[in-house]
């Protein structure tokens, strides 16, 4: 394992995304005319809990290159210069820092051969056919810090080679991600634990080695109308386990608590399935996490686990559609109890300790108000806490390619709920938008 | 912008009406319709598609669309559409799968979220883009969903046209089309429909059709240039065929999900 602090991407992959970002500005294929599009935003994000005013204010243009490269070949480049006039001041994790940064949001290469298409470079991949929640969605991480309108600016962009093989009715699709990139969360490490400070010390995560690469595939078909695949991803967990262990001083006397995040090795088989009938949409996804710790015997590590979901959409009209999911998530071979008597040995007399079964609703509503504004309406809630994620955007169309936008991103919940822990970073947000 | 379905027949609706039939002068409404539905030649086609969209104010949005098409089986046909602009919804592509036993299958592919979607049906009373097209007035009319009276012949333009009354064969054809009558006139010589005027569910004049330009494309006539004006609320569409091909051998499994979010 290595420290946050020193991980670094290899120069290998900095050298092939530093390329891929500049090669379409240097070719001349002859008939292929490269594209350059993008567009021109600004925001401003309003945090709606004191003592954190605002978090972001600024603007950003994004500039996208595409180049077809005669039948076979395909590049694309899209990098953000981004401007922020108000760094995230406050919270937990302050990851954004204020003024211009510019940064390739998604850079790659496409290769199309007779039976199988190629991706390579800095990219986004998405799998699970259900909405919003996604147990075989595991290749890109989330930014929970950053949830907008925009997904590029909630899931991260990963360095990775993809090949998908077509055969008849069947498709094989692979993913190799050289590097382990973690979710971005905000965690609030406790002061203190019992009599005793906390020591939050830096996170570990996997060295960066060929090894430790993380690998996925997945075999998608089609029966009877219904579309289905399955897959199997191989990495890491990205979400951490902590790890709590007391430093003890010369006389093996315990004097502080060393608190770590630590991603740890998970695989997870997963499969999904589509059919339509009418106006619905019938959708299921699922998923079994088999973590580290396969026994559930450490404390530390997050016991396996499956997770499932089914759910429809329902289109009333065109102006008007549905989707509502229910989702389980069980942890297996756990016990709560064990785990709060042995967090209590520790020095931690009330430790959140996850329930062993987690439901959770979720639904999506997207209503065209008028002709030129639309109103989309995401919400999850908790059955447990009744603790709910709420994500309201109202669109409106200005004029062709011009878009003003805006939404409240909302946790509301009991203090030690999954959503209700996340209050602090409830927001508002609005931008206008100019496409080119 | 909404990316609205039921593209699939577009072609073989509304623009595509098959080859002049002078017999037709002295039949029956119902056999006018038969002959103007008759099946056409072309196995494959694409053309570039634009739909200006203007309000009573005046103010336009405009869109426009890369389109493809083949007949898979007589009675069956693939679409895949990607939209060239506005710049917002720019490489935004849409798969339809035709089926006669079965729903037809719907993909949506979104760049913004990177992801291919399946989705469902939106019924054919439905606007097509926010237009004042439906799905039902771009779709394939079925012959038995409405009942046929000849009128008059009328002259339109300086051309002889058959006009032909249409009424919904039951309730329900009403309800799902929002139409309680439709009138067309179609040219004689062509059997191409020029214009039609669509009534509300309460007999009240609600659409004109009309066809600004007829072509004539590998032996096929196509409508090229329509609008559609809302007579309630002066909204009114216009859709624009332009560079029309048919018959290109466009590969099968170029209506697949992986064609959907290639750059080209």
């Amino acid at each position: 394992m290595k420290t946050l602090g020193h991980a670094t991407p290899t120069s290998l992959l900095r050298r092939i995304g530093v390329v891929l970002m500049l090669v379409p500005l240097f070719w001349q294929p002859g008939r292929a005319q490269p594209s350059l599009g993008g567009y021109f935003k600004l925001f401003y994000h309003v945090n709606t809990n004191a003592p954190y005013p605002y978090d972001r204010l600024g603007s950003r243009l994004q500039l996208v290159l595409t180049q077809t490269l005669g039948r076979r070949a395909a590049l694309f480049t899209a990098v953000n210069f981004n401007f922020e006039e108000t760094a995230v001041t406050g919270l937990a994790q302050e990851s954004r820092a204020r003024g211009m940064e510019i940064y390739p949001v998604e850079s790659y290469i496409d290769l199309y051969f007779p039976f199988f298409d190629l991706r390579l470079g800095k990219q986004f991949i998405f799998w699970g056919k259900a909405d919003w929640i996604n147990p075989t969605d595991n290749i890109n991480p989330w930014d929970y810090q950053n949830i907008a309108a925009e997904i590029e600016d909630y899931r991260i962009p990963v360095m990775a080679a993809r090949f998908t093989l077509y055969l008849g009715g069947w498709s094989l699709e692979g993913v190799l991600i050289p590097r382990f990139q973690p979710n971005k969360i905000p965690i609030e490490v406790p002061k203190t634990m019992g009599p005793y400070p906390v020591e939050k010390l830096p996170a570990a995560l996997p060295e960066n080695r060929l090894a430790n690469a993380e690998w996925a595939m997945k075999l998608s078909s089609q029966w009877l109308g219904i579309d289905y695949s399955i897959s199997y991803f191989q990495g890491f967990h990205k979400f951490p386990d902590i790890r709590i262990q007391p430093r003890l001083n010369a006389y093996h006397v315990p004097e502080a608590i060393l608190w770590q995040e630590q991603y740890n090795p998970i695989q997870i088989i997963g499969g999904d399935f589509v059919v339509t009938q009418g106006r619905w949409v019938i959708k299921g996804e699922g998923a079994y996490f088999r973590t580290r710790d396969r026994q559930g015997r450490n404390v530390f590590l997050e016991n396996p686990f499956i997770q499932y979901i089914l759910g429809f959409d329902y289109r009333f009209s065109d102006d008007l559609s549905l989707t509502l999911q229910c989702s389980q998530l069980r942890r297996l071979k756990y016990d709560p109890d064990r785990e709060r008597l042995m967090w209590r040995q520790l020095g931690n007399p009330a430790p959140r300790i996850p329930e062993p079964l987690e439901s959770s609703l979720s639904t999506r509503l997207v209503y065209q108000i008028l002709p030129y504004t639309s109103l989309q309406l995401i919400g999850v809630m908790n059955a447990k806490h009744r603790d709910l994620f709420i994500l309201p955007i109202l669109y409106h169309e200005l004029a062709d390619g011009l878009n003003v936008y805006g939404g409240v991103t909302l946790f509301r919940g009991p203090e030690d709920s999954p959503f209700g822990q996340n209050q602090k970073y409830s927001r508002a947000f609005l931008e206008i938008k100019y496409s080119f | 912008m909404k990316i609205r379905s039921l593209w699939l027949t577009v072609l073989v609706g509304l623009w595509l009406t098959g080859m002049p039939q002078p017999a037709a002068q002295g039949k029956s409404g119902r056999e006018i319709m038969e002959a103007v539905l008759h099946k056409t030649t072309w196995k494959d086609l694409q053309a570039d598609v634009t739909l200006v969209l203007q309000n009573a104010r005046g103010e336009k949005r405009v869109r426009k669309i890369k389109m493809y098409s083949r007949k898979r089986t007589e009675d069956e046909s693939d679409m895949l559409m990607r939209f060239l602009s506005p710049p917002d919804v720019r490489n935004t592509a849409f798969l339809i799968i035709e089926h006669l036993d079965r729903d037809d299958e719907r993909y949506l592919y979104l760049p913004a979220l990177r992801r291919i979607k399946r989705i469902a049906s939106s019924g054919k009373g439905g606007n097509f883009m926010s237009s004042d097209f439906t799905y039902y007035d771009i779709g394939r009319p079925k012959l038995n969903d409405w009942t046929y009276r000849r009128l008059e012949d009328q002259t339109l333009d300086g051309r002889e046209c058959y006009t032909i009354e249409s009424l919904p064969a039951t309730p329900q054809i009403s309800k799902d089309t929002g139409y309680n009558k439709i009138i067309r006139w179609i040219r004689k010589d062509l059997l191409v429909t020029v214009q039609s005027l669509y009534f509300d569910r309460g007999d009240r004049e609600w659409k004109r059709l009309t066809v600004r330009r007829v072509e004539n494309i590998s032996g096929v006539w196509f409508q090229t240039d329509l609008l559609m004006t809302d007579l309630q609320t002066g909204h009114r569409s216009e859709l624009i065929f332009e560079n029309i091909r048919v018959n290109q051998n466009i590969p099968a499994n170029f209506f697949s999900v992986r064609f959907l979010q290639r750059i080209r």
